[in-house]
């Protein structure tokens, strides 16, 4: 059994180059593609019922590699395959005619070996080798399109990924250094008996570079770039199921290096809640359909921090781990529901301009009930997963309100308020989205948009989850969290989310969002005149304003330092030969001098300065020099 | 019988250099890759019978040849990257007339190098190092330009200079520099070290490292591909075999250790790895990008050394195989842009890809290793080098390892723009496909195979102290 580790994530990887050579020669290799990612599934599938056994191999890159499912990091798994083998299903019909789809089926499947390398990891080491290879193939995905932007994103997306890779593998060689282990299971014990100061330095190396997969803010910039630009079936992706390999890591830091650290906590706490309303923010001020939706990504990531938060105060863990991972499969599903849809739109409209998809889907039932079920579940609307999953890190807040003793309990109150906003922004901007796509009337009469089969199952099998276990929470959702509890360190819990205490958090948001909904985007962003969203003007880019600016100043400095440094020698040379043909002539003509009389026109170097007079002057110079050193020295 | 075996692998090469130069009737491409092939077999019969031979010239000096493994493992580098250049050179210079003379010059670097692995002291390692040298020359000379010729001269005034460095420590150091390789120095007096220091930087302008590095970037890119692959590759490894030698077989580097040498050696390392790093992402010219990547990478190795560590060292020699592999492999790319895409500069990469997609292929896996990205052999010997730094643990290697760690993220930043480029060059490009032929991909599939195998499985590659 311990051997399904490694086949779930070989399997895709050796899969890779087959799926190219198929597809390459016609549509038929995509069933070979959602094929090995149905096997891949199955094999998760087999890996959470009966538990990844640990298995190392040793000797692999010097350090070995070992693999490990258990609790948490099994679920992730399971959702990973579970969302590449419903994406894969979508390829079909949306690469449809679209050359190079080939070199995309290939790296979806690089991609799923990684991410689950990633999940299936026994120590940090395996984490990181399987963490540069996804991120590096997921780069194909973002440059795949090929246009202007999505070069741009994914210059960005790349550069993000090696920063952030290279921060993380200086935290790794020095933690491995400090530890002498970076094994997952043995890192709680290693721990104790180091320095704290160290290990917590260390381990923000590790968290940067998690951050940035995760698109934590202030390393989210790439995110809202990257998504829109793949294809869709790979925003989803990207979007619900490679953030979480960031999310994941975080767990992991958590929870071998750093249980119980306060400071960390806070710390997590802050950025999470920056990433949360920020996201939000940026959705409802986006008029791009996949945009919104990645920035959507970014508040919902933002949630799951915060969770991850309370989680490393080390307290009271289980209703936050609880939290925490429900957040983290509920928005998974979200996201594949709600990108796949937009890749339908985009395949049969060729624009993702909401102003241009006005009442595009008002006449697809099947998108429209899909598409309301993904943002009723996304609102945390109750009877959908998202509800059940917020009101476990709403709980969880409250929980903790005395265990920031920085923020106080008048700061945990802000933070409680803060997420209530961001659910609130949640609920106005999905309501903008579906308005503008399904209930407004289009200005001329349209097809209706029809999903083929397989889209169609991709589509509506997470829609129905999402309602089915938001309705029965207590016989799904609480035995997902019951399963990985005790891999974070919680217990098995039972709430009564239909109570009127826990209603009132999600009615509280519902109000809010309507509140903003009504007044802002109706009132100020839109142009009464056609009901079309006006363009936000942007106040602050970070990317093209302060990070690529930065960057290029500092390669600037630091190149003008490289070249000056390195010229030091040529200079030295220039200056050696200037001094030796000091009032030389270049060229000697022959018969005139007395001592090279006898050669050809050449280039002759002529020893002719020692005659001068300025030389003389230099060497009495230099004799000065001599002296007044050694009387200065000696 | 040792006579012979050890002479061997060094006169084969050469005497054939001689004969190619002397005798135009042969057909030298593959005339050459035979002997190239047959080298490398008496290389190993020679280094799996061993043995020692000296050589009297007076009283106090005498030339000592002599085959350990670490001598082994550079020459199986060096005839693995020679097999692979000339195979490659075959199809490079189709139709050339003078080819014959870059085969021959390589045939004669080749010997001069298996010299310097069966080196047994730091004269006879002299020796071979400066015919060595010599024999290199004509290949950067090869075009005959002006601009050739005055790269030329400069390569050879730098390694000259570099040579004399040595040729004075090794005065300075009185016996040491007779004494056979392994028998270590007990003591080391003040002016024992400054021999060290001598000598040490002299071997690094070989290697590149500042402030003898001027000659690399001007080399490199006049010289024909398969002699910049080489000159990158394994030429630029004498230096560091010279320094593994002066460090850790002659000067003890448990005494080396704390001295100011070796504070001196790891800061400039430390400087040389950014230096050449920045220079390369500022550079336009393919080449000459790679020639600066190179000055960066091989002070990756001197830093390894630097620390005096046994992990230091067996860190830097796998830098030494991953880099050779990835820079010959990276320098044959760039030729074969050069032959059938006319590219030099990297503007003119667009869409390379497409156009040539094996060769490309090959390239983004040397790129993704040379910037030490897992799972490629180049993470391996960074890893490594890194753990052996944080062990030593003294400022200039601390600071080393940040100074990497910006290195890689710059290596990313000069390589992987030519490969994103190459495989996404916009909507609407179109162009034939002119991928090179048989001889040139084959050397570079080699290449690639022993980057992922090795890689993966650095416990084959036997210790090599």
């Amino acid at each position: 059994m311990e051997y399904l580790t490694l086949i779930c994530t070989l399997l895709p990887m050796a899969a890779a180059a087959p799926a190219y050579l198929l597809r390459r020669r016609g549509e038929k290799g995509d069933a070979f593609t959602s094929l090995v990612c149905l096997l891949t599934l199955a094999c998760a599938a087999l890996i959470a019922v009966f538990g990844g056994g640990r298995l190392t191999l040793p000797g692999v890159m010097i350090l070995g590699l070992s693999f490990e499912a258990d609790g948490y990091k099994s679920l992730f798994g399971l959702l990973c395959a579970l969302m590449f083998f419903l994406s894969s299903l979508a390829n079909t019909a949306y690469f449809r005619g679209e050359p190079h789809s080939e070199r995309y089926d290939a790296f979806l499947l690089l991609t799923l070996g990684g991410v689950l390398g990633v999940f299936y990891a026994g120590d940090l080491f395996t984490v990181y080798v399987f963490f540069e290879t996804m991120s590096v193939a997921s780069w194909v995905w973002v440059a795949h399109n090929e246009t202007k932007e999505a070069q741009r994103a994914a210059d960005t997306y790349l550069g993000m990924a090696m920063i952030g890779g290279l921060t993380m593998l200086y935290g790794l060689i020095a933690l491995n250094s400090l530890l002498g282990t970076l094994d997952l299971a043995a890192l709680p014990e290693a721990v104790k008996a180091a320095d704290h100061a160290k290990v917590f330095a260390y381990s923000l190396c590790l968290l940067v570079g998690f951050g940035v997969k995760a698109g934590m803010f202030p390393f989210h910039v790439w995110l809202p770039k990257a998504h829109p630009v793949a294809p869709a079936p790979s925003s989803a992706l990207l979007s619900g199921i490679l953030t979480k390999t960031g999310v994941c890591g975080i767990l992991m830091t958590v929870t071998s290096l750093l249980w119980g650290d306060g400071d960390f906590a806070l710390l997590l706490l802050l950025l999470g809640a920056v990433t949360m309303v920020l996201g939000a923010l940026l959705a409802v001020f986006s008029i791009d359909l996949k945009r919104t939706l990645a920035c959507s990504s970014l508040s919902q990531i933002g949630f799951i921090l915060v969770g991850a938060a309370m989680l490393a105060t080390g307290e009271e863990a289980s209703l936050a781990a609880g939290g925490v991972m429900l957040h983290a499969v509920n928005h998974g599903l979200i996201k594949t529901v709600l990108f796949l849809t937009a890749g339908v739109i985009y395949a049969h409209r060729h624009t993702l301009d909401l102003n241009q998809l006005k009442g595009c889907g008002r006449s697809s039932t099947f998108l429209k009930l899909c598409f309301l079920a993904g943002a009723l579940a996304i609102a945390g609307v109750p009877g959908f997963g998202g509800y059940v999953s917020k009101t476990l890190l709403h709980e969880a807040i409250v929980e903790h309100a005395n265990a920031f003793p920085l923020l106080g309990a008048e700061g945990m109150e802000a933070v409680e308020w803060i997420f209530l906003i961001s659910g609130g922004l949640t609920v106005a901007y999905m309501t903008k989205l579906f308005v503008k796509l399904f209930a407004e009337k289009p200005d001329e009469p349209m097809e209706p948009i029809r999903p083929d089969g397989k889209t169609s199952f991709a589509i509506g099998l997470p829609a129905c989850l999402l309602l089915v276990m938001g309705l029965l929470p207590d016989i799904t959702y609480e035995k997902l969290a019951a399963f990985t509890a005790a891999s974070l360190n919680g217990e098995a819990f039972r709430l009564s989310y239909f109570s009127l205490e826990n209603l009132k958090g999600a009615a509280i948001s519902l109000c809010i969002g309507a509140a903003v909904y009504i007044v802002f985007i109706r009132g100020l962003l839109t142009e009464h005149r056609d009901g079309s969203y006006r363009k936000a003007t942007t106040v602050l880019d970070l990317e093209s304003d302060v990070y690529r600016p930065l960057l290029e100043l500092t390669a600037f400095l630091g190149a003008l330092a490289a070249r000056v440094a390195f010229s030091l020698t040529d200079w030295c040379v220039a200056l050696c030969t200037g001094v030796m043909n000091f009032r030389s002539s270049d060229r000697v003509t022959p018969g005139e001098d007395r001592h090279f009389g006898r050669y050809s026109e050449e280039y002759v170097k002529v020893g002719a300065i020692t005659q001068t007079l300025q030389f003389e002057l230099m060497l009495f110079g230099l004799g000065v020099v001599f002296t007044l050193l050694y009387l200065l020295f000696f | 019988m040792t006579n012979i075996l050890l002479w061997l692998p060094i006169l084969l090469p050469m005497l054939a250099g001689v004969l190619l130069i002397v005798r135009p009737g042969l057909r030298p491409g593959r005339t050459s890759c035979c002997l190239s092939l047959l080298t490398a077999v008496a290389t190993a019969a020679a280094f799996l019978h061993g043995g020692v031979q000296r050589i009297d010239i007076t009283g106090e000096f005498w030339l000592i040849l002599t085959a350990d493994r670490l001598g082994f493992f550079f020459a199986a580098v060096i005839c693995g990257a020679f097999l692979c250049a000339m195979v490659y050179a075959t199809e490079y210079f189709r139709g050339d007339g003078r080819r014959r003379l870059f085969f021959a010059f390589c045939l004669l670097t080749q010997g001069a190098m298996i010299g310097l692995c069966l080196s047994g002291n730091l004269l006879t390692f002299y020796l071979f190092y400066e015919l060595m040298s010599l024999a290199s020359f004509p290949m950067v000379l090869y075009d005959g330009t002006e601009e050739a010729r005055a790269a030329a001269m400069k390569y050879f005034g730098f390694s000259v200079f570099g040579a004399a460095l040595v040729l004075m420590g090794m005065m300075l150091s009185g016996p040491l520099a007779a004494a056979r390789f392994g028998d270590l120095a007990k003591e080391l007096s003040v002016r024992s070290i400054w021999a060290f220091l001598l000598i040490a930087v002299g071997f690094s302008c070989k290697a590149g490292m500042m402030p003898l590095s001027n000659w690399l970037p001007t080399a490199h890119p006049v010289a024909p591909a398969p002699a910049s692959a080489l000159l990158s590759g394994v030429i630029t490894k004498a230096g560091v075999l010279g320094i593994v030698r002066a460090a850790y077989f002659v000067f003890n580097p448990a005494l080396v250790s704390g001295t100011f040498a070796q504070t001196v050696l790891l800061w400039l390392s430390v400087a040389t790895v950014f230096t050449g790093s920045m220079l390369a992402y500022k550079e336009k010219g393919l080449k000459k990008r790679l020639a600066y990547s190179s000055v960066s990478q091989l002070s990756y190795v001197i830093f390894g050394l630097a620390l005096m560590t046994p992990e230091g060292l067996s860190a830097a020699l796998l830098q030494v195989l991953f880099h050779a592999c990835a820079k010959v492999g990276l320098f044959l790319c760039a030729g074969a842009y050069i032959h059938y895409a006319e590219a030099t500069t990297v503007d003119q990469l667009l869409g390379v890809g497409r156009r040539m997609p094996k060769v490309t292929a090959a390239f983004t896996v040397f790129a993704l290793s040379l910037i030490g990205l897992p799972p490629f052999g180049g993470f391996v010997s960074k890893w490594q080098l890194c753990t052996a730094a944080f062990a030593q643990g003294s400022v200039p290697a601390q600071m080393g390892v940040i100074v990497l760690m910006i290195s890689a993220l710059l290596t990313a930043g000069y390589l992987l723009p030519i490969v994103s480029r190459g495989w996404f060059p916009g909507h609407g490009f179109t162009c034939e496909v002119c991928d090179g032929g048989k001889a040139m991909t084959l050397p570079l599939l080699a290449l690639c195979a022993v980057i992922v195998l090795l890689g993966l499985l650095p416990g084959l590659l036997p210790a090599a102290l």
